[in-house]
C-alpha cells in the first residue's frame, strides 16, 4: 500500500527508507503554520496535502522527496 | 588579546573561622558563604557541604557546576553580563582554583512540571563506577544547598541558583588575589607562521528558543534563534558562555565544562606550534525546519571559509536527534567548501549497543570521534552519605519519572549521572575496546 509521509525532516525520512516523503513546514507542526491567519494556514495545509495525494499516485524507484509549492520562511 | 590563566591547585578544603587559601588548602567560613547566598531575597535557606574524591558520597539534585575564577587584571570580570557589566573578556589575568568545583544542589517550586524543561537535578558519585563517568568524581566539590522561596518564576529560579553559585565561586577565587600562583599559562592568538594549517573550532550549541532560558547564554543573554557567532577562544575561559542553571542531569552541559573546555585549551596550546587557531564559531542548533538547518550550516561554512580555514573541528552538546541533523549538515557544508572536518559526537545505540548509533548520515562525515553513549545503564552501589538540598530520601532526575532512593544501590540510565557517560569535549580519559 503506498504511503505518503509528511515530515519537516524529509532528508532523514528518505535515509530511513520512506518511499514518498513530503517536506512539511516545521517539526512542531509539519502540516500547517499556527502563526499564519486561518485563511493562509488553510491554503498552506491544502498545498501540503495535495502534494501528498499526488505523491501517492506516482511510481517511485526508491525513497523520493516531494516538495510542496509553499514558501519556507521560518527556522 | 592575551590572557594569563594563573592556576592555584587545591588539594584540601576545610571549614574554619575565616575564608582563605594557603599552600593548597582552602579554608571556608561556612556562615560567611551562607550569608552571601542569603543576600539574594529569592533564597529562603542556604547550607554548604564538601565531597571528596574516593569517599562513598552521592550528591543529588545538582543543577550546575562551576570552577572558581576571578579576574585580577584586564577588562571586565569573569561571567560578564552576569557578575558585572557586559564586556569582551579574555584579556589580562584570571586566577582559577583548579581541583575543586562549586556545585549547586537546588530546590524550588517549579511552574513547569513536565517535558525537558522540568528537572530535579543530576547526580554525582564520588567513588565507584559512577565517579569514573564524570569529571566531578575527581574534584573536591563544594556543594551549595539552596532553597528558593515560593512564587519565583522559572527565569528567576535560574538567576537565583546561578547567582548563588557564581558569587560563592568568585568569593573563593578572591582568596588568591594577592597570592603567587603555581603556574601561569598564557593564551593568545598571535600572528604565526603562515605555513601552519589554519584550523577553526565550530562549537555547536543546542538552544531551545521556546523555554524560559534557552539553555546556553552569551554574556548572560540566552541564545535563541541566532545565526553563528564568532568568538575569541579566551572568552570561554573567562565565562562568556553560561548555561541554564535550572537544568542539571547528564544530558545538559554545566558551566564548568565550557570554562575548562579541553578542545579550546588544546587548540590554544598548539597555536603557533602545530596549527594556526583561527577562532571559535559558536553555532546555535536545533532549528525546527530543514530549511533553517541548511541556512545555519551554510552560514557556518561560509564564515569558516572567510576566515581562511583549511580544517575544522566540530562538536555538539545535548542528546538530541534534531540537533544531530543541524551538525551533520554543517559537516557536509564545510567539506563541500573544501574544509576538512573532524566531527566529535556521542552515539545512541541502545542499552546493549546493538541499535543504530546515529540517526542521520552524511557521506562527507569521514573523520568522526565517538564521545560515548548516553543510552547505557549504570549500577551504582549504596553510598555512606548523601549530600543534597531538602529531603533526599527519594529523588528523580526527570520530573515525570518514578522517584528512587539514592541511599541504596540503584541501576540508572547513565544520563542520570553528570555527565552521563558522555564526554562532550574530552574532559575524561575513558576509551573503548574493540571486541
Amino acid at each position: 500500500m503506498p504511503v505518503a509521509f509528511i515530515t519537516a525532516m524529509s532528508t532523514m525520512a528518505k535515509q530511513l527508507g520512506a518511499n514518498r516523503v513530503i517536506t512539511g513546514t516545521k517539526i512542531p507542526h509539519p502540516c500547517g503554520d499556527p502563526t499564519l491567519s486561518a485563511e493562509a494556514d488553510k491554503a498552506l495545509r491544502r498545498a501540503i496535502v495535495i502534494c501528498a495525494l499526488e505523491a501517492l499516485q506516482k511510481d517511485v524507484a526508491g525513497p523520493t522527496i516531494f516538495v510542496p509549492d509553499i514558501t519556507f520562511t521560518s527556522g | 588579546m592575551r590572557l594569563e590563566l594563573a592556576t592555584f591547585s587545591l588539594r584540601d578544603i576545610q571549614f574554619g573561622s575565616h575564608t582563605a587559601c594557603s599552600k593548597g588548602t582552602l579554608t571556608i567560613n561556612k556562615d560567611e558563604l551562607a550569608k552571601l547566598i542569603l543576600e539574594d531575597k529569592r533564597v529562603s535557606s542556604a547550607d554548604l557541604d564538601v565531597a571528596y574524591p574516593g569517599e562513598k558520597t552521592r550528591i543529588v539534585k545538582i543543577h550546575d557546576v562551576v570552577e572558581p575564577r576571578v579576574k585580577v587584571s584586564g577588562p571586565g570580570c569573569v561571567f560578564p553580563g552576569i557578575l558585572g557589566p557586559v564586556e569582551t573578556v579574555g584579556e589580562g589575568r584570571t586566577h582559577t582554583l583548579s581541583g575543586i568545583t562549586v556545585m549547586t544542589s537546588a530546590e524550588y517550586r517549579p511552574t513547569i512540571l513536565s517535558g525537558t524543561e522540568a528537572r530535579s537535578g543530576g547526580i554525582v558519585d564520588m567513588w565507584g563506577p559512577g565517579a569514573s563517568l564524570t569529571p566531578f568524581g575527581a574534584t573536591i566539590n563544594i556543594v551549595l544547598m539552596v532553597k528558593l522561596i515560593d512564587g519565583v518564576t522559572e527565569l528567576e529560579a535560574h538567576e537565583a541558583i546561578q547567582s548563588a553559585e557564581f558569587r560563592v565561586a568568585r568569593r573563593l577565587a578572591e582568596t588568591t588575589r594577592n597570592l603567587a600562583p603555581e603556574g601561569v599559562e598564557t593564551f593568545e592568538l598571535s600572528i604565526c607562521d603562515p605555513s601552519l594549517p589554519r584550523v577553526v573550532y565550530v562549537l555547536t550549541c543546542l538552544t531551545e528558543w521556546h523555554h524560559a532560558h534557552s539553555l546556553i547564554a552569551y554574556c548572560g543573554l540566552p541564545i535563541r534563534e541566532s545565526l553563528p557567532t564568532l568568538m575569541h577562544p579566551n572568552e570561554l575561559l573567562d565565562g562568556t558562555i553560561t548555561v541554564d542553571a535550572r537544568r542539571g542531569g547528564g544530558i545538559f552541559t554545566t558551566t564548568w565544562i565550557w570554562m575548562t573546555h579541553p578542545i579550546v585549551l588544546e587548540l590554544l596550546r598548539r597555536h603557533g606550534k602545530q596549527l594556526n587557531f583561527l577562532g571559535v564559531i559558536l553555532q546555535r542548533t536545533r532549528f525546527e525546519t530543514e530549511f533553517g538547518k541548511q541556512v545555519s550550516a551554510t552560514c557556518v561554512s561560509q564564515m569558516a571559509r572567510l576566515l581562511g580555514a583549511e580544517g575544522a573541528v566540530i562538536t555538539r552538546i545535548v542528546t538530541s536527534g534534531n540537533n544531530f541533523v543541524d551538525v551533520a549538515l554543517t559537516v557536509q557544508a564545510l567539506e563541500r567548501k573544501g574544509i576538512k572536518t573532524v566531527f566529535l559526537t556521542p552515539e545512541w545505540g541502545g542499552k546493549d549497543g546493538n541499535e543504530l548509533p546515529l540517526v542521520f548520515y552524511v557521506p562527507e562525515a569521514t573523520a568522526m570521534v565517538s564521545t560515548g553513549s548516553f543510552e547505557r545503564d549504570v549500577t551504582v552501589p549504596k553510598p555512606d552519605k548523601v549530600i543534597g538540598v531538602g529531603d533526599t530520601r527519594l529523588v528523580n532526575v526527570y520530573s515525570e519519572d518514578k522517584p528512587f532512593s539514592p541511599r541504596d544501590e540503584v541501576t540508572l540510565p547513565s544520563s542520570f549521572l553528570m555527565t552521563g557517560g558522555v564526554d562532550w569535549f574530552g574532559h575524561l580519559t575513558l576509551t573503548c575496546e574493540e571486541n
